[in-house]
């Protein structure tokens, strides 16, 4: 045989291929990976709730007590100046 | 917002033969081109909102369809790497009997063939084999395979034109070969 007729003969060997089904449990393995992707996501949507609610919390809290803390420093300051009544 | 189950069902109706054969001709693997087939609906359930309908839903498809083999191509081949340092896995057999493999799609007669086509289109660069699969198997016009690689009709002609030379020397090597091994 030549190898014009051989390689056409491969070139042309998809000719006449037919279209092929998937398996017919296909659709149900992606609409149970689908609800599990939503069960996952609203999971996960909580979770990252709670952390954004611990973090405001946490920050709010630090807030608090250095605002108290700068306050005092700022009476012991006041009240040293007036004892005195010296600046240096 | 995802598709209620009925439009989803429908849609799935409509289009898994051409996601499942799109990515049968790309990977030449049925578990790989059902797993793709799965991502590719996954991915259409969670965007189909975002769809601009700047192309047409089957082009659309087709895009992400061809993405996602690309991508799935990529993976494998970085997995490839990492065998010749690493521990050999289960899937490694999977990953080299893609030369093996005969299409359940075509004729009795061409599997023999079809095989040797296949092992040398994924000799073919990313453009190229895309250009001849949805050319020469998927049966597409070239404005058509245009729409879908966003190219010019132009850029297409000339991908299809090149990867056929390119099949073509390939297979006369072969030939070649074949005969030299016969002798």
């Amino acid at each position: 045989m030549k190898s014009e007729n051989w390689t056409l003969e491969i070139m042309e060997s998809t000719n006449g291929m037919v279209k092929v089904h998937p398996s017919k449990l296909l659709f149900d393995k992606i609409q149970n990976k689908i609800n599990l992707e939503n069960k996952v996501s609203s999971k996960w949507i909580f979770v990252a709730a709670a952390t954004f609610a611990l973090l405001i919390s946490i920050n709010i809290k630090l807030l608090k007590s250095s605002l108290i803390k700068s306050s005092s420093q700022k009476e012991t300051v006041i009240s040293t100046i007036s004892n005195t009544n010296q600046l240096y | 917002m995802a598709l209620d189950n009925k439009d989803f069902e429908k849609l799935y109706n409509q289009y898994n033969v051409l996601v499942y054969n799109l990515a049968l001709n790309y990977l030449q693997n049925i578990e790989d081109a059902e797993e793709i087939t799965q991502d590719v609906f996954i991915q259409i359930n969670n965007s189909l909102s975002n769809f601009q309908e700047k192309s047409s839903l089957k082009t659309w498809i087709y895009r992400i369809t061809i993405n996602k083999c690309l991508d799935f191509i990529k993976h494998k081949n970085s997995q490839k790497r990492f065998f010749i340092f690493g521990k050999k896995s289960q899937n490694e057999f999977e990953i080299s009997n893609v030369s093996n493999f005969e299409h359940p799609g075509i004729l009795l007669e061409n599997k023999e063939k079809s095989k040797l086509l296949f092992e040398i289109i994924n000799e073919l660069g990313e453009n190229q084999k895309t250009a001849f699969l949805l050319s020469k198997v998927d049966g597409l016009s070239n404005p058509e395979i245009a729409e879908i690689m966003k190219l010019s009709v132009s850029s297409v002609e000339s991908l299809v034109f090149r990867a056929k030379s390119i099949l073509k020397e390939k297979i006369s090597n072969k030939f070649k070969e074949y005969r030299k091994k016969k002798n």
